[in-house]
């Protein structure tokens, strides 16, 4: 992984948003149902945290076929794994400034 | 871990954070796998410690099935278990169980190539063997067993 500069990301901000990202980063596709299960949030709700990764150009989604059924899958875009590593990497300086 | 937006995260909030984060990229990339997976790998790796004794081009004929079984395996109840397709596996986390199955093999090596011991290469098969089953049981404590 390329060192991201520290930086937060008002888009992957949000928590649901930023642990989207997390599963995202750990793979090259997650099917919605998986990542609505690991998350334990409604349809719609991850729809909507969906959309506004997609917007902002971080999360592909595409439609495919596996075991004989339909499923969406869901891809981190390269400028959405800098925006979630830059985000992690505010994160980390904020623990590493912390004297306690 | 919920926080504000409208300002920066305390260093406790981004400490809890991180921990839940970390938690969401293990459940991607460490999915349950069943725990004859484990088996079948010990298997593996003392069949190609074992076939070592074997002559090279006898060896290879063994090695190579067994390491082709082993990564369609891998492939599908690992990298690609249900709802994950190419999940990365850390390197940094596999360089203990490398660390040991790799030495292993180099010392048998050494041993077997300077002073002629080939029965080096039985412990070796039991050693890596048990590297595997180590492993597997770490694994499946810590990220449960599928089917």
């Amino acid at each position: 992984m390329a060192a991201e500069a520290a930086a937060f990301d008002e888009v992957v901000h949000a928590p649901h948003r930023l642990r989207i990202c997390a599963m995202l980063s750990a793979a090259q596709k997650v099917e919605f149902a998986a990542l609505q299960a690991k998350l334990d949030i409604s349809k719609s709700a991850l729809s909507k945290h969906l959309a506004q990764l997609a917007d902002a150009g971080y999360v592909t989604q595409e439609k495919g076929v596996r075991d004989s059924r339909s499923r969406l899958w869901l891809a981190l875009t390269p400028e959405g794994a800098r925006a979630y590593h830059g985000h992690v990497r505010a994160l980390q300086e904020i623990v590493a400034a912390d004297p306690g | 871990m919920e926080t504000p937006s409208d300002r920066p995260p305390s260093p406790q909030e981004a400490r809890d954070t991180l921990a839940q984060l970390a938690k969401d990229e293990d459940a991607v990339r460490y999915p349950p796998i069943p725990w004859w997976f484990f088996l079948v790998g010990a298997a593996v790796v003392a069949g190609v410690t074992l076939a070592q004794l074997l002559p090279a081009k006898t060896a290879a004929f063994v090695v190579l099935p067994l390491v082709a079984v082993m990564g369609l395996l891998a492939h599908r109840y690992w990298f690609n278990a249900e709802g994950v397709s190419g999940a990365s596996v850390k390197v940094t986390d596999m360089v203990p169980y490398l660390t040991v199955v790799l030495g292993t093999f180099v010392v048998c090596w050494l041993v077997d190539a300077t002073t002629g011991a080939w029965w080096i290469w039985f412990p070796g098969a039991a050693g890596t063997a048990g590297a595997v089953l180590v492993t597997g049981s770490r694994y499946v404590r810590e990220y449960g067993h599928g089917r």
